[in-house]
């Protein structure tokens, strides 16, 4: 007994405390940024290394390598560098619009199987990939997440969430942000399945569709709107969809005419319908087909060809200003 | 084990609760995905109902000759060759399954916390905690139980309270699309795998549980809690990932709790998290180690002594590191054979009930 104890208190103390695979903080290359972008045959792959020191706590390094795949783009870091590359603390991962199907296969097997990799970090499409390196993982984080939570033409889209919707629909959409001049979010692009830029109406009605919507403002007939909450309900009956969208609404500037409540209220549902079949008509009903798959699932192994039905209903009520604290009163 | 000293109900239903959990995260939430598909709360309704059929066997034999452990219950039974046939294969099956147990905890462990560290450290390290442990007794094990299951309790409602907001009922669909008889397979797996560790405590001797009469009950209620946990688990992890998601990663509790996030600055907790996770294969072998010895005990009929825990304990890591057992459904024909080897017992003991209450 007494050996045991002093066996474990040996092993413990040699392993416990770092004495295998003992490695410093700073000889970890901690990753806050990968670009991925595809030219030819060869990924273009580049990273944003921080090494913070006294003088700069944010400090970093970029390296850039190509090759025919992105774990020998992540070998060839290691010609460059003294540091053992880590996806631990990764925050953003920036993809071009060159990056098709097989690629993004390979890029979800590459992030599944690496253990240092947890897949809940944000993930954008960009048009400029040699210019978003100057700017903070965190910062252009933030600017999605700020445009979410007040304007809602995009959402924070999550590593994870990507491979979900690939694996359920195969689609997914991403928030589109370019860096010509400084970083400016362009609406949502489909990818995998179809590589198709989303307007901004269209990004609106996507996420009008799944519930996305936590703020919105915009303008229509010369008023505008300022959405303070919303709720979408999408039921499935055999091929028909009925979308049911639930929301509050105030008016921030009236420039028209129209006085009229039910007026003003069919203004306010327009336009949401159209966004709606904005989204619809231009793009795709993989979404469709996915859910009548999920919920109508006999129905849908049964028919070869499904024509798609849906159905817009609103359930709107308007927030005058003056019962907001510190509104306007308008007269 | 203490001979006078008598066992606590609610102790055993504690050291129950992480049984029936021993082989969740090393490969039962997979394989029962991998075969129900996104009709697996059903598998798992279907396999806690065919669970109350072996948990009956277990109250039925524990029943049974109050003053024995389960190898003196089969050597009463049996003549005297097949019982000691019956009590190898016990002792074979649970070294097998062991096995697979350690190496997939080491694996899960690697995987998740030391990355770094290949998988022989970590099973020499794990398996001498285990074996102190199962050195104590089980009455240590009982009270180790005790303790962790407090600690359990405080991560798991963390974790669900966490978790919640990211759940989405959408994702529970499609229902009721896959083959019935893969339905019924995936209950059938989930009945085998959760209750056969529970019968290892067929060791306990009746006689020597505290206030025995209310035990039944208490052990029925710890199973449909424990029931109804891998049913919300399930829920859980499904209405987040997905079943396809689900399905192709190896720890899908690891990565809903990579999610968790308290109060907006506590992130990146799903190491300490997993902690509960390891606690039921740990306390697992530690029952498992004391069963085969026992077992040793009564089939070579030997004084009992530490030194068969030392190489219970060797054989064991060999046997693991050697056979890399990474496929769950490798293990299943040995749990079967345990619980075939629990039925021929119950119909026996029946068998001479009725012949001497004829005579």
């Amino acid at each position: 007994m007494k050996i045991l104890k002093l066996l474990i208190i040996i092993l413990l103390s040699f392993s416990m405390t770092g004495c295998v695979s003992y490695m410093e903080l700073n000889e970890l290359g901690i990753i806050d940024m990968i670009v991925i972008d595809k030219n030819n045959d060869n990924y273009i792959v580049t990273i944003n290394m921080l090494i913070p020191n006294q003088d700069d706590l944010e400090n970093k390094e970029v390296y850039t390598a190509s090759n025919i795949s992105i774990d020998e783009c992540l070998n060839d870091f290691y010609l460059k560098t003294n540091k053992k590359i880590s996806f631990t603390h990764l925050e953003l991962m920036a993809l071009t619009s060159n990056i098709k199907q097989q690629e993004y296969d390979e890029i979800i097997n590459l992030f599944l199987n690496r253990v240092d990799a947890r897949n809940t970090f944000s993930t954008i499409i960009v048009d400029e990939p040699s210019n978003i390196v100057d700017y903070k993982a965190k910062d252009i984080n933030e600017l999605i997440n700020i445009n979410s939570e007040e304007y809602g033409l995009v959402s924070i889209k999550q590593f994870d969430s990507i491979i979900k919707d690939i694996l359920e629909m195969n689609i997914s959409y991403i928030p589109k942000i370019s860096f010509k001049d400084s970083p400016s979010i362009l609406g949502y692009q489909s990818v995998y399945s179809s590589n198709s830029d989303l307007s901004k109406e269209e990004s609106l009605g996507f996420n009008f569709i799944t519930n996305q919507i936590k703020q919105s403002k915009f303008n229509s007939n010369n008023m505008g709107f300022k959405i303070d909450t919303s709720n979408t309900i999408i039921t499935v009956n055999k091929n028909e969809i009925n979308i049911n969208i639930t929301s509050t609404y105030q008016i921030t500037s009236n420039n028209s005419n129209t006085q009229d409540e039910h007026k003003i209220q069919k203004i306010y549902e327009d336009e949401i319908n159209n966004y709606i079949n904005d989204f619809i008509n231009k793009n795709q009903n993989n979404y469709f087909l996915s859910l009548i798959e999920k919920y109508q699932n006999n129905y849908y192994k049964k028919n070869q060809k499904i024509n798609i039905k849906y159905n817009i209903t609103f359930n709107s009520t308007r927030i005058n200003n003056s019962n907001i604290k510190g509104g306007f009163h308008e007269y | 084990m203490n001979t006078n000293s008598k066992t606590s109900p609610l102790g055993l239903c504690f050291l129950s609760t992480f049984l029936y959990r021993s082989f969740y995260v090393i490969g039962l939430f997979n394989i029962i995905i991998s075969i129900s598909k996104s009709d697996s709360l059903f598998s798992v309704i279907i396999g806690s109902i065919i669970g109350f059929v072996f948990l009956f066997i277990y109250f039925y034999l524990n029943n049974h000759l109050e003053e024995n452990n389960i190898f003196e219950k089969i050597n009463k039974t049996f003549p005297k060759v097949i019982s000691d046939l019956f009590i190898v294969i016990l002792i074979i099956s649970f070294m097998i399954i062991s096995s697979y147990n350690l190496y997939n905890l080491a694996l899960f462990i690697n995987y998740n916390l030391l990355n770094d560290i290949s998988i022989i450290p970590i099973s020499i390290l794990l398996l001498l905690c285990i074996t102190y442990l199962s050195i104590k007794g089980i009455n240590t094990v009982i009270r180790t139980s005790g303790i962790l299951i407090f600690i359990w309790i405080f991560l798991v409602i963390i974790s669900f309270l966490a978790l919640v907001n990211y759940s989405n009922p959408s994702n529970l669909y499609p229902f009721l699309v896959n083959n019935p008889l893969n339905i019924f397979k995936g209950g059938i797996y989930y009945g085998v795998i959760s209750i056969t560790p529970l019968l290892m405590l067929l060791l306990i001797p009746k006689n020597k549980i505290e206030n025995n009469k209310r035990y039944q009950k208490y052990m029925l209620i710890t199973y449909i809690i424990n029931a109804l946990y891998f049913i919300i688990n399930l829920v859980l992890i499904l209405s987040i990932l997905g079943y396809k998601f689900t399905n192709i990663l190896k720890y899908p509790d690891i990565i809903i709790l990579q999610k968790v996030s308290l109060l907006n600055f506590i992130e990146r907790i799903e190491d300490l998290l997993s902690f509960k996770l390891m606690f039921d294969g740990f306390i697992f072998l530690s029952l498992a180690i004391i069963y085969i010895k026992e077992g040793l005990i009564n089939v070579l009929k030997i004084k009992s002594n530490n030194k068969i825990i030392y190489f219970i304990s060797i054989a064991i890591i060999i046997c693991s590191l050697y056979l890399h057992l990474t496929n769950i459904e490798f293990t299943i024909p040995f749990m079967i054979s345990i619980l075939i080897i629990h039925f021929f017992l119950l119909i026996f003991i029946k068998i001479k009930n009725f012949t001497n209450n004829s005579q």
